[in-house]
C-alpha cells in the first residue's frame, strides 16, 4: 500500500549516524481491499525500541503505519494474545527478542487458521474445541462444608503442575501437523492438556465421564507424538506428555 | 505336540522356503493395514471415501497373501 511505502521510506531515510536498522517483514491482508496477502516490509532502528518483537510491532504501527493489526495486552507472556508465527516459529511477540544477528524478521499469523485482519486469526474453532472438553469442576457430591473451597492435599495439587499454566495462545495447536490436517476433528495439544488437567484434578467426580468423551478416534487419537507442541509453548509446557498420559488412563 | 510343530515349522516348500520362516511375517499385514488405517485418517476426510479405501485396502492384502502362499508351495 502507499501507506507502508511511505513509512518504509521514512524509516530508511530516519537512520543517522549509529543506527542499528533491520527489516521486519509482516503479513498483511485486509478483508476491506481482499486480495493476494503480501509481506510487507518496515525498517526500524534498534536503538530506538524495545528488545521484543512486540516492541517492534508497537513502534510500527504507533509511529509508521496504524493500519498494521495484531492482538496484545499484557506484554509480559500471561494472557497468550499475542501469539504469532515469528521466523517460523510459534510465540508470543511480548516473550520474543528480537535477533539483532539476522538482517530480517518475519512475522506471519499463526500457521493454518483463518485470518481476520493481517496478524490477528480467528481464535472460534479454537474456543469452541476448550469448551467441549467442559473446563470446570463437576461434582457428584456435595461439598463438605457447603459454600467453602473443596481442599486438596499438596500431593494431589502437584499433579496439577504443567498444566494450570497454559494461557490458551494456540501456539501448540497451530504449530502441530495433525491439527492442520484435522482442525475441526481433533481437540489439539491445548485442549487435550486441559482435558488432562481436570482429569487428574482430585477434587473433580467425572473423571470416567470426561475420559469416554475423548475417547475417540479422532478427538484423541489423532496425536501421533510429533511433539511440535512441546517445542512451540512459550510457557515451557508439554501438552504431548498430558495426551500420553490420557492415552495410558484409557488403556 | 512340540516337536510336531517344530517339525512342522521346518517343512519346506517346493521353492525351499520353511513354514516357520513365513508364518513369523504374516502380522507385518496386520501391521501395515493398521499403519495404512491411521494415515488415510489423517489424511482422507470424507468418511465414505475414508472406508471404501481401507475396504479395497483389505481385499488387496488378501490377494497378495493369497498369491504368496500359492508362490512359496
Amino acid at each position: 500500500t502507499s501507506t507502508g511505502a511511505e513509512a518504509e521510506t521514512k524509516a530508511s531515510s530516519g537512520g543517522g549516524r549509529g543506527s542499528n536498522l533491520k527489516t521486519f517483514q509482516i503479513y498483511r491482508w485486509n478483508p476491506d481491499n481482499p486480495g493476494k496477502p503480501e509481506l510487507q516490509n518496515y525498517q526500524i532502528d534498534l536503538k530506538d525500541c524495545g528488545p521484543m518483537v512486540l516492541d517492534a510491532l508497537i513502534k510500527i504501527k504507533n509511529e509508521m503505519d496504524p493500519s498494521l493489526t495484531f492482538r496484545r495486552s499484557c506484554r509480559e507472556g500471561i494472557c497468550g494474545s499475542c501469539a504469532m508465527n515469528i521466523d517460523g516459529c510459534n510465540g508470543l511477540a511480548c516473550l520474543t527478542k528480537i535477533q539483532d544477528e539476522a538482517s530480517e524478521t518475519t512475522i506471519t499469523p499463526l500457521p493454518h487458521m483463518f485470518v481476520i485482519k493481517d496478524l490477528v486469526v480467528d481464535m472460534t474453532n479454537f474456543y469452541n474445541q476448550y469448551k467441549s472438553i467442559e473446563p470446570w469442576l463437576k461434582r457428584k457430591t456435595p461439598a463438605s462444608v457447603p459454600a467453602k473451597e473443596i481442599l486438596q492435599s499438596k500431593k494431589d495439587r502437584a499433579k496439577l503442575d504443567g498444566m494450570y499454566e497454559c494461557i490458551l495462545c494456540a501456539c501448540c495447536s497451530t504449530s502441530c501437523p495433525s491439527y492442520w490436517w484435522n482442525p475441526e476433528s481433533y481437540l489439539g495439544p491445548a485442549a487435550l492438556l486441559h482435558a488432562n488437567r481436570w482429569i487428574s484434578d482430585s477434587r473433580d467426580e467425572y473423571t470416567k465421564e470426561r475420559l469416554e468423551a475423548i475417547d475417540d478416534e479422532f478427538k484423541l487419537y489423532r496425536c501421533h507424538t510429533i511433539l511440535n507442541c512441546a517445542r512451540a509453548c512459550p510457557k515451557g509446557l508439554n501438552p504431548g506428555k498430558q495426551i500420553t498420559h490420557i492415552k495410558q488412563l484409557q488403556r | 505336540e512340540l516337536n510336531k510343530a517344530a517339525k512342522f515349522s521346518r517343512q519346506s516348500s517346493s521353492r525351499g522356503y520353511t513354514n516357520g520362516s513365513f508364518l513369523r511375517k504374516i502380522p507385518v499385514v496386520f501391521h501395515i493395514h493398521e499403519g495404512m488405517e491411521e494415515i488415510l485418517a489423517d489424511y482422507v476426510h470424507q468418511e465414505m471415501t475414508r472406508n471404501l479405501i481401507v475396504m479395497s485396502l483389505g481385499l488387496f492384502q488378501i490377494i497378495v497373501l493369497k498369491d504368496i502362499i500359492l508362490f512359496l508351495l
